[in-house]
């Protein structure tokens, strides 16, 4: 099993296990800007050279996406949201129609599930939300699986994915 | 009345985000400016306390980005929930997104999202409109052939604002089948790819 961890713990540090790819989400990155480089100049490639452009790339190397956020308005933190944007070039641009809703073909044949952390006060609307969100994601992402979970604090949620 | 537009959108004139306030505004017969919250934080954020200490009703229109707001509108709307603290506010949020993909329904999400925003700021929504095929957005002047869905709904929600009222969600899309937007979508890709020096195949590859 391998994963590529996407975590938002600003007062805690991970530590890799066996293949674990770790990516803090901290300091935040820059944002997309919305500008079809990805697809269409660098395909598979986001045009900002930061840290975060081979994110794309290690998700086509693994077979779990993990993400530890605090959870925001039923969503997750602007931090983690900015990495999820720049992560539109692990799909085409072309559409095509999963489920009966429209969607982006897949660049790679990978197959994720995908496992959300969250943590943070939160009420049941924002629960609702967050497990629509990771849903839609998935479909997004052609991921096969998603696992959702909610925790009191991000040092419970750090034990839970280790 | 006042009406504050802020735009969520990493683009600026150009953008349909932006498009479509425009054509808010010109249905709304104002004058006022948009203030797009990525180019010019600051000056959007001190409007906004503006706003809201005056109960002027709010019109936030952005991008659908991985089913939800584009990071950075996110960040931005966080900021403005702490400066809206200990504010007690008559102002109605009306909130318009639009999405690549032609589904309206998929903008859901994202409004939800945004209404629990308005929660923890003490504000009310007002409606939200959500637009599929944002890809068409500018395919004609708004209230035109395959816009005149949208025109309508703009009408609607205009009225809304002026009279600070509270109305159901509203999702459009274009006067144009689904099956022809997928197609001309495609196309369109592989055409901007060529463009750029690509063919298909490298558009496809990694």
């Amino acid at each position: 099993m391998k994963r590529l961890i996407i975590y938002d713990m600003p007062n805690e540090t991970l530590e890799a296990k066996n293949e674990d790819m770790l990516f803090s989400a901290n300091p935040i990155v820059k944002p997309c800007v919305g500008c079809f480089g990805c697809w269409l100049k660098t395909p598979g490639k986001c045009v900002i050279n930061d840290r975060c452009a081979d994110i794309p790339g290690k998700l086509s190397q693994c077979n779990e996406f993990v993400i530890v956020s605090p959870i925001i308005y039923g969503g997750y933190s602007a931090a983690v949201k900015a990495v999820i944007d720049r992560s539109i070039p692990y799909v085409l641009p072309y559409f095509r129609i999963v489920n009966g809703e429209m969607h982006h073909k897949m660049r790679y044949k990978n197959t994720l599930k995908i496992k959300v952390y969250f943590y943070g006060d939160c009420d049941c609307e924002e629960q609702e939300t967050a497990r629509m969100l990771v849903k839609a994601n998935a479909v997004n992402f052609g991921a096969a699986d998603t696992e959702v979970y909610f925790y009191g604090t991000a040092d419970e949620a750090k034990e839970a994915i280790s | 009345m006042n009406v504050l537009m802020l735009c969520g959108s990493p683009h600026d004139e150009g953008g349909n985000s932006t498009y479509i306030l425009e054509g808010l505004k010109n249905i709304m017969g104002i004058e006022t400016k948009i203030y797009n919250t990525m180019n010019s934080p600051e000056i959007a954020e001190s409007m906004f306390i503006k706003a809201i200490r005056n109960g002027d009703n709010i019109v936030l229109s952005f991008p659908l980005y991985a089913d939800s707001l584009p990071a950075y509108f996110l960040g931005f709307l966080n900021r403005l929930e702490k400066a809206a603290q200990g504010i007690v506010s008559q102002s109605k949020v009306y909130v318009i997104v639009n999405n690549g993909f032609y589904d309206a329904m998929q903008n859901h999400i994202a409004i939800r999202i945004v209404s629990k925003w308005c929660e923890k700021c003490g504000l009310t929504i007002g409606r939200a409109l959500a637009v599929g095929a944002g890809g068409m957005a500018q395919a004609a002047p708004i209230g035109k052939g395959p816009l005149s869905k949208l025109g309508r709904a703009l009408e609607d929600i205009a009225d809304n604002i002026k009279n600070s009222e509270t109305d159901e969600m509203i999702y459009i899309e274009p006067a144009f089948p689904r099956f022809l937007y997928k197609i001309a979508g495609n196309m369109s890709f592989t055409k901007q790819g060529k463009v750029n020096g690509l063919k298909k195949s490298e558009i496809s590859g990694h």
